[in-house]
């Protein structure tokens, strides 16, 4: 009942947005509740339709958190656009509505051919919410991502096809195993472009950039941990060492060159795109790893959980500043001082989300790269990565936070939704050191 | 016999994807697309009947009402209203792109029977890759959008003849869908700004 409830509320709400269109922030932000304790109800289900193991639970809770602070953060940012909108604010929270609920199909689906669907699904909806406002660039980066994440998807579904011939299903928990290096390699690509890992990556900083903070966070935080999911369907029947190795190298090849892109950047949401792209080629080198150490999977998931709320926080405050002090640029703004909490909360979700100790997301990094000391290049190449991004993207936000400056008046809404993520990611963190220690 | 005939079809097919690539005028592609979609609906009726697979009728419909009729009508109507993409597609350079899709074909056709050597799927994996080579080399967004239209066939052609592989309808439909969504974001990016040409895709 409640894996129905996760898919069946979001449609509801959606409807309700079109049809009665003052209900829409409320109806919305009920939905988000609800689908939020729905996830808490539906680990471990195995039916016909549905397949929930761990690593599924955690994408399921994440996807309905950071559904719900969203849809918080949107109650603030969607009221104080200026600009003329692609889209009227009914079908925005119909839709972001429905970007939840293909993620959640998508996340909970054993059979592959309907998690290829649920994928498709987010292209369509998150394509149409990333041209939010009415301009130029907005329409670009809309057409950019749908051509490149659809080609991924293609051959992705490419790779499915295959996989229903090698198998003779498409139900990955009762595919077997089989050494099917083609299927995997494809599956790898295909996803990958939606994970942003390198070479397909292309179209992630463009969306993040410009997409609405709230839909930047959805997409940073739970739509990439998704499609990592999706690709990990695959490569659990189809693994092998080869697959492992090619897992590890498109992984480390993202989080190196992501890392490397941090430093340039001028741009607030682009900083925090490329970052995320860093994350997500730890976390790709971590499930390659799994096939070596099982256990390193259980790091992959800590390190999506640090990264879906510390991110989420880093767009809404990226969000905040966008608002308030009417620029996209990283500058030396001073915000300690004029917008506190605003900056409070980037200081402390941009050293989460680089592996700071003592949160989380520090554990986690250093379980993957101890599980690739087998792999000493390897080892060399992801610490690298991970040390640059460290230091690039905390010299960036920390030249944002800290300066001169007069106070600016925010929405007490605009400051809500990024506290909560802090709030939620700092708990987890001391839970797990408290349980490590 | 009439596998010969599918298979004569699968050929006219990939020439199709290789005249979409050698043309630089925007209406003749889009008519090239249209009929490279309804040689596929024909295969998808044989294959359909010989299989007694209902799904393969169905979606047989839709490819002709969707990438054979309604996106190709859309699309051309688009290009009446901008005078520009009735002339030559600028900035491609046609020639060295064909020898680049034949490199393409051949390179996928060693890869693919190297690693399925009994397997048939040849024609839509190198048919695949033509549709890719449309999206990355053409520049214009009406052209992307053939190309996409060609990746599309490319892979239901492949679900048919690879795998016979369930849930194919809901993916045509899905793939249909996003294409409609490509559509529309072109009318509405030239009917407030020009048309819609990226340098590349890379932002």
């Amino acid at each position: 009942m409640y894996a129905e409830m996760l898919l069946l509320t979001p449609i509801l709400a959606s409807i309700l947005c079109v049809v009665i269109p003052k209900t829409r922030e409320a109806v919305s932000l009920i939905s988000s509740i609800v689908c939020v304790f729905a996830s808490l109800h539906v680990i471990g289900l195995k039916n016909e339709w549905f397949y929930i193991d761990t690593f599924s639970a955690v994408v399921l809770i994440l996807i309905q958190s950071i559904y719900f602070l969203s849809v918080l953060y949107s109650l603030y940012f969607v009221r104080v656009v200026e600009k003329e909108l692609f889209l009227r604010r009914r079908y925005y929270y119909a839709l972001i509505n429905l970007f939840a609920m293909s993620m959640s199909f998508s996340a909970m689906c054993r059979n592959l051919g309907l998690v290829w669907v649920g994928l498709e699904a987010t292209t369509i909806v998150s394509a149409l919410l990333i041209v939010l406002e009415r301009n130029k660039a907005s329409i670009e980066a809309a057409w950019r991502y749908i051509l490149i994440a659809s080609s991924g998807l293609g051959i992705a579904l490419f790779s499915l096809i295959l996989f229903h011939r090698v198998f003779g299903t498409l139900d990955w928990v009762n595919a077997g195993s089989n050494k099917a290096l083609v299927v995997a390699a494809l599956a790898l690509i295909g996803f990958g472009t939606k994970v942003g890992l390198f070479p397909s990556h292309t179209w992630l900083p463009d969306a993040h950039g410009i997409a609405p903070p709230s839909v930047s966070a959805m997409l940073s935080a739970t739509l990439l941990p998704v499609a990592l999911l999706a690709y990990y369907k695959v490569f659990i029947p189809s693994c092998n060492p080869s697959v492992a190795y090619l897992t590890c190298f498109f992984g480390v090849t993202t989080a190196l060159i992501a890392a490397l892109l941090t430093i340039p950047q001028k741009k607030i949401k682009r900083l925090f795109a490329y970052s995320s792209m860093d994350v997500m080629g730890i976390a790709t080198v971590g499930v390659g790893l799994s096939a070596f150490n099982p256990a390193v999977l259980k790091a992959v998931m800590l390190l999506l959980v640090i990264h879906a709320f510390s991110k989420a926080s880093l767009f809404f405050t990226g969000g905040n500043v966008i608002t308030a002090l009417k620029t996209h640029d990283i500058e030396k703004f001073g915000l300690i001082n004029r917008l506190p909490a605003t900056g409070i909360a980037m200081i402390i979700s941009a050293l989460a989300v680089t592996g700071a100790p003592p949160f989380a997301s520090f554990v986690a990094e250093l379980i993957i790269l101890s599980a690739s000391l087998r792999f000493p290049a390897l080892t060399a190449l992801l610490s690298t990565a991970i040390v640059i991004a460290f230091l690039s993207i905390n010299y960036h936000v920390v030249r944002m936070c800290f300066g001169e400056g007069e106070k600016v008046k925010l929405s007490v809404l605009a400051d809500l939704a990024p506290l909560i993520s802090c709030v939620v990611f700092v708990v987890i963190s001391a839970v797990v050191l408290g349980g490590l220690m | 016999m009439i596998e010969a005939i599918v298979q004569f079809i699968g050929v006219l097919i990939l020439l199709t994807a290789f005249e979409i690539l050698a043309q630089s005028y925007i209406r003749p592609m889009i008519n090239t697309v249209a009929i490279q979609s309804i040689l596929l609906a024909v295969i998808m009726v044989i294959t359909g009947i010989l299989e007694n697979r209902l799904d393969f009728i169905i979606l047989a419909v839709l490819t002709i009402a969707v990438r054979g009729i309604a996106i190709p009508e859309v699309l051309k109507k688009d290009v009446k209203k901008h005078g520009i993409w009735v002339y030559r597609e600028v900035g491609t350079r046609v020639p060295s792109l064909v020898i680049v899709g034949l490199i393409l074909s051949i390179v996928g056709y060693v890869i693919y029977r190297a690693a399925f050597s009994v397997m048939q799927g040849d024609l839509p994996f190198i048919l695949f890759l033509l549709g890719f080579l449309v999206i990355i080399a053409k520049k214009n967004a009406l052209a992307q959008m053939v190309g996409y239209i060609v990746e599309e066939n490319a892979l239901l052609y492949a679900g048919i003849t690879i795998s016979h592989m369930p849930l194919i309808l809901e993916a045509g439909i899905f793939l249909d869908l996003l294409a409609l969504v490509l559509a529309g974001v072109i009318l509405a990016a030239e009917k407030d700004y020009g048309v819609l040409e990226l340098e590349e895709l890379v932002g």
